[in-house]
This record gives structure tokens, C-alpha cells and sequence, in this order.
């Protein structure tokens, strides 16, 4: 998976691309993490590009959830295809994140 | 029929690996992509688990993971020695509580149980053996 941190806009956003599985998802938890050191918890995950999602990826989500939720910020998951919903419906993600 | 068999030391075990030859199979065999993509998360999660779960960190620990596919449906096996571990005795998440009641375990069985047809746990000759269908 690649991760790019694109900070032009209101909010940061980072494009995800590829698979979020055990491999890859503790790239995404230190980048994320990096940045809510940098004291910001407003941002945008892309996951457009995103083919595949397990649960490895799933608890890095969630803990970023906390996080933003115990700050007063926001996470906006953007672009995640039906496969991808899917996942998060059956697991009840749904409800917890932000999906537009 | 076709046939794949794979069998690590748990330490070195090469998920990627294990998933792209998994991956080809299925595509030769005109899997669509919803099953392909359930059983990447089989194995993934499977095997992670028992890793997670039943390592003891001996020498000679080793994970064995078999599949075929007949009929169009995809028959896995995963065999490991890690220690007695049954998956299926995990309590399954709440998926109705809010963020902060949330814990993060459980999840990748969870969403194992309900992509699947069938799911067994046998513990035979030391070794813990699960039997998947999708």
C-alpha cells in the first residue's frame, strides 16, 4: 500500500492505495500517529484506491476513531468502494465512522 | 482440480506469498472477485490468529496451509502445531456498541463466520486444524 499525504486543502487528506491488511496497515497507525503528535486530528482517508481491507486495518480505524473522538477532531473516510462498505457494514463500522 | 500446499515455520511464514498463489488459482479458475476477496481474508485472518494466539515461540513451529477448489467452490485447510487454540470459541464482537465501547479483538473471526459456508475446528495429532468452504 502507498500513503499520500496531500496537505493543500482545508484538511489533510492521505490517499490510500492498495491493500490495508496486516502487512501494510502498521504504515497507515505510524503515519497517522505522526500526525496527531503534530497535534492535528482533522483529516481525510481516501480510500478509493483501497482493493481490500482486513481487520488489521479495521483496529488501526478505530483507534484513529478514538483518538479524533477524545480530541474533539474529525475523520472522514472518502471514496470506499462497495467491497470495502461492505466490510464496514457487517462489522458495524458503519456506525462508528464518518463515510461519505 | 486445482491444488495448492504451503508449510512454514510460523516465524518466517510468507503471507503475501501464500495469498498470490492462492490469488492466481482462483483467477485461473474464474473466481469472481467477491470470493477471491473472501479468501484472502481467510486465510489472512486464520493464520494471523494462530500465530497471534497459539505461538509459544518454539523451534519447529510451523503453519500449513492447503487449498483446492472443485465444483467452483474453494476448500481450505489450515494446519498448525502452535499450540491448542480454538478460534471458534472467541466471543464474537458487539458491532452495535459506539467507538469508545468498541474493543479491537475479534474482528477478523468475525467477519471470517460470515463470508464462509462452512467452518470446522478439529484438534487432532497435536495440531489445531481448521476446514473452510467458500
Amino acid at each position: 500500500m502507498t500513503i499520500t499525504r496531500d496537505d493543500s486543502g482545508a484538511a489533510t487528506v492521505f490517499l490510500l492505495d492498495g491493500r490495508l491488511d496486516t502487512g501494510s496497515s502498521p504504515q497507515l497507525e505510524a503515519q497517522l500517529k505522526e500526525f496527531f503528535l503534530q497535534g492535528q486530528f482533522d483529516f481525510k482517508l481516501d480510500m478509493q484506491k483501497i482493493t481490500y481491507l482486513s481487520s488489521a486495518g479495521l483496529r488501526v480505524l478505530l483507534g484513529a476513531q478514538k483518538k479524533v473522538n477524545a480530541t474533539g477532531g474529525s475523520m472522514v473516510i472518502l471514496g470506499a468502494a462497495q467491497s470495502i462498505k461492505e466490510i464496514f457494514d457487517v462489522t458495524g463500522f458503519s456506525g462508528i465512522l464518518t463515510i461519505e | 482440480m486445482a491444488e495448492f500446499c504451503y508449510r512454514e515455520n510460523a516465524g518466517n511464514f510468507d503471507l503475501d506469498f501464500v495469498n498470490g498463489a492462492i490469488e492466481a488459482l482462483c483467477q485461473k479458475r474464474g473466481f469472481g472477485r467477491q470470493k477471491l476477496y473472501t479468501v484472502r481474508l481467510v486465510v489472512e485472518e486464520l493464520v494471523t490468529n494462530a500465530q497471534k494466539y497459539g505461538s509459544r515461540g518454539y523451534t519447529g513451529e510451523t503453519v500449513e496451509v492447503r487449498f483446492k477448489i472443485e465444483k467452483g467452490k474453494a476448500f481450505l485447510t489450515i494446519r498448525d502445531n502452535l499450540g491448542e487454540f480454538n478460534p471458534l470459541d472467541m466471543a464474537d464482537p458487539d458491532v452495535s456498541l459506539h467507538a469508545g465501547e468498541r474493543g479491537a479483538g475479534g474482528l477478523g473471526l468475525f467477519l471470517v463466520k460470515k463470508r464462509v459456508s462452512s467452518l470446522r475446528y478439529e484438534y487432532a495429532g497435536d495440531c489445531n486444524i481448521i476446514n473452510v468452504i467458500i
